[in-house]
């Protein structure tokens, strides 16, 4: 019951008193006390609650004495009194009464202003951050009470499968907050989706931990969209104040805002993370991305998209695409302005994009257009592949070499078709006497022969990894080790001849099977250092080796026809072989242009016993032969060639250097021979 | 003398509200509670009673709480009387206005009643 000093003014009863002694007349006076206190007194003399002699009326207020009337008369009559203290008793008893009915009302509305002020401020707090962490502070900070040290406070949140701290204060202790989330209360307050104070913990059936530090529980289920997203939990010890309910209200009203904004900012979290995922892939993707606003302004770009269009130095979005291509685009632009682009999108191939400064880049584009998630269209986006260089290389490359060199051409830097000093192997083949033979053909004959003897050859070439340099009328120039040097060139160009040999063999016979005349083949290689480039000029240019060994490659291939012999590679590729040929060293030669004399080396791989038989004991003969004609030993040189000519009839070095034995034993030659042949810039004699 | 607050709204029952959240300071601390129905009557109890601290409704029919406010303020005698002036939700915008015509603090309604004490026991110097 409210005390009766808030319920009645001490000026108001005052007054009130006063008027009824007067009304009641000479020597009369009244007071009322309460609590041993005087709380007003009027009349003759001032009553208190010690005074005697007067007639004492309780005040009942709702069922309880509040106070008392104290009256006293100027008869000295306690009965006489009765019935005016009666009266008067229950007139203030009435406006108490009357007083304490407004207080509950009132009480009540300034508990609603209370809730109202606590909804609105909470609802601000709460609502400033749309991150999980300062939300569970600031909803902390609103239901932390302060002095009582055993007060703690925690903000979970569950993802479904359990539950994990956010934030919270007064440091609660891990295994406090584990027993808690373990605990059946826990769960069942949870599932009910209604929160609780339990303010006798150790007495609750749910409850099993052995919690010393911990008396009552306050549990809070965040409850947003019918989902448990989290919870408030306030613990505190045995000697802090119990929770009321009051203070359920008041985490009630919290935590219903708080479920709504953390739900929120969980959301508002994902979305950013899914942004800045969705926006990581589009900056990193290789293809360029545009995307363009209805208007064609642009939108949002990525780095792809910035490199291929060389707008990397200027602020991109909000200008017309328009501006930021050249004008010369019109099989782009024209579509795009006049809403052409059809629903699933227009694709073009292998275009070139004029930029501002009239540079081209060819592209592989597609532009699609773009939708809300009402699948209204807001715009477009335009997919831009960069193929400039990989269409230059192949441009340049394709006609030269296998796909595989030019797939590897393509993933390497484009540096390797800069002009670079490198070591390769050079074939040169020639076919023999073809002005002869062209005279056996007609002209349409002579291309289908050639046509077809070039494409078997390139294909062997391509087959050993090498690249085709050039045709040269009827003479076909490869090289291995160029763009990609291999310490196997020199075997890859040696088996490439062999092959060749043995294809043009099959070759040939085609050749019969259509009644057309048969080619013969002569192949020379070298290995050295050239410069390997994109050379030519600006209209036409080629991927091709130059230099001084690319020359003698083509002399030693045309050495063939003064030796007779069909492969022949310099000593410069012979030291390099990393397997065993079946070879000779046939002569040491000084060609057109060239000072130093090179030894040239016989492949003889490709023979059969029929076409060259008694190779072994040939080559060994051959051998001896030449140390000795070396050594200006005539007749024992001779004497080994006879033997190996003995073997092998037709073998034309053997020959050669028969006659040269016998001639130069006739007229040996003078004190400057060095057993080197010069050949010069026509070696058929 | 016993320090006088003086409360002016002409709705009974904010004038109730008010009065009861401010009761501590009656019963506890011997402060007398005055309320007056209307601004004139309210500036009329103020100059006779000299009050410390005037809770003014803003909205109020014949004289608002603004004019009240800048009469208070007007006046030598009451110079330090300290006033809040309330107002509705919503009404944030007169705040300036508030400021403007001299009152010492801004309060908007519902008010809390914790913190309307709390303001209270501030501005009369009363050790919360």
């Amino acid at each position: 019951m409210t005390p009766l000093p808030r319920l009645l003014k001490r000026a108001f009863l005052s007054d009130h008193l006063a008027e009824a002694c007067r009304t009641l007349g000479e020597g009369w006076a009244a007071a009322v006390v309460a609590e041993g206190k005087t709380l007003a007194a009027a009349g003759a003399e001032m009553l208190t609650p010690d005074s005697e002699d007067c007639l004492t009326q309780p005040l009942p207020v709702g069922g309880e004495t509040a106070g008392h009337l104290l009256l006293r008369g100027p008869s000295g009559d306690m009965e006489s009194l009765r019935p005016a203290a009666a009266l008067l008793a229950q007139g203030i008893a009435a406006l108490a009464e009357a007083a304490e009915a407004r207080r509950a009302v009132t009480g009540e509305a300034l508990e609603a202003y209370r809730e109202l002020s606590l909804l609105y401020r909470a609802t601000v707090t709460l609502n400033q951050s749309l991150d999980q962490g300062e939300v569970a502070r600031a909803l902390l900070a609103e239901v932390r009470k302060e002095g009582d040290d055993s007060h703690w406070g925690a903000v979970l949140v569950g993802d479904g499968q359990g539950f994990s701290l956010l934030d919270s204060f007064g440091a609660p202790a891990q295994e406090v907050l584990e027993a808690v989330l373990k605990s059946q209360l826990f769960r069942e307050i949870v599932q009910s989706e209604k929160g609780e104070v339990m303010n006798e913990l150790a007495a609750d059936g749910r409850w099993d931990a052995e919690t010393p530090t911990l008396a009552r529980l306050l549990i809070m289920p965040l409850i947003a969209h019918e989902r448990c997203t989290g919870a408030l939990v306030l613990g505190s010890g045995e000697r802090a104040q119990e929770f009321t309910a009051g203070d359920l209200k008041q985490a009630y009203a919290l935590a219903t805002i708080a479920a709504t904004v953390l739900y929120n900012a969980r959301l508002y979290e994902e979305v950013v993370e899914a942004r800045n995922f969705n926006e990581s892939i589009l900056e990193n993707l290789s293809n360029g991305v545009i995307t363009l606003n209805l208007l064609l302004g642009v939108t949002k770009t990525n780095a792809a998209a910035r490199r291929i269009l060389r707008l990397e130095q200027q602020p991109l979005v909000g200008s017309p695409i328009s501006n930021l291509l050249g004008s010369e685009n019109a099989w782009l632009l024209q579509p795009l302005s006049n809403g052409r682009i059809a629903e699933d999108g227009v694709h073009w191939a292998d275009r070139d994009i004029v930029l501002k400064g009239g540079a081209r880049v060819t592209v592989n584009l597609s532009v699609v257009p773009l939708r809300n998630v009402e699948q209204q269209q807001i715009g477009y986006m335009m997919v831009l592949e960069d193929i400039t260089r990989e269409k230059r290389i192949k441009g340049t490359m394709a006609r030269f070499m296998s796909e595989r060199v030019v797939e590897k051409l393509m993933d390497a830097d484009e540096s390797v078709l800069g002009g670079t000093a490198q070591d390769v192997t050079i074939l040169f083949s020639d076919i023999r006497n073809f002005t002869g033979l062209s005279e056996l053909m007609s002209a349409p004959q002579m291309v289908e022969t050639l046509n077809d003897y070039f494409t078997d050859m390139v294909d062997v070439v391509f087959e050993h990894g090498g690249t085709l340099d050039k045709f040269i009328g009827d003479a076909i120039m490869a090289v291995f080790g160029a763009p990609f040097v291999t310490p196997e060139d020199p075997d890859k160009a040696a088996n490439a001849a062999i092959e060749m040999m043995a294809r043009l063999e099959h070759f040939n016979g085609k050749q019969t099977r259509r009644d057309a005349p048969s080619l013969d083949m002569g192949i020379g290689i070298n290995s050295g250092t050239v410069v390997a480039g994109t050379i030519g000029s600006p209209r036409r240019m080629d991927y091709t080796v130059i230099g001084d060994q690319v020359n003698l490659a083509s002399r030693i291939e045309a050495a063939n026809k003064f030796y007779g012999t069909k492969i022949l590679v310099s000593e410069h590729t012979a030291k390099k072989f990393s397997r065993d040929y079946r070879i000779r060293e046939v002569d040491s030669i000084k060609v057109a242009g060239r000072q130093a004399p090179v030894a040239v080396f016989e492949v003889l791989d490709y023979h059969t016993e029929t076409s060259f038989p008694a190779m072994e004991e040939v080559i060994q003969a051959y051998r001896e032969g030449l140390r000795h004609y070396r050594r200006r030993a005539w007749k024992e040189g001779a004497s080994f060639f006879a033997e190996a000519l003995q073997a092998n009839p037709n073998d034309r070095p053997t020959q050669i250097f028969l006659h040269r034995c016998w001639t130069y034993a006739a007229q040996p030659p003078d004190e400057s021979w060095s057993g080197v042949t010069e050949l010069r810039a026509s070696p058929d004699a | 003398m016993s320090q006088r607050i003086v409360i002016v709204d002409d709705e009974v029952h904010i004038r109730a509200l008010l009065e009861q959240s401010l009761e501590e300071l009656e019963v506890d601390y011997g402060m007398e509670i005055l309320s007056a129905t209307n601004g004139q009557e309210g500036l009329d109890v103020i100059r006779e009673k000299q009050p410390q601290l005037v809770l003014l409704d803003v909205m109020m029919p014949m004289m608002n709480g603004y004019d009240v406010c800048q009469a208070i303020r007007d006046d030598p005698k009451l110079a330090e009387v300290n006033v809040i002036l309330l107002t509705a939700k919503g009404q944030e915008a007169d705040r300036e206005r508030g400021v403007t015509v001299g009152a010492t603090r801004y309060m908007t309604k519902p008010f809390d009643p914790d913190e309307l004490l709390e303001v209270a026991k501030d501005l009369l110097g009363v050790e919360a």
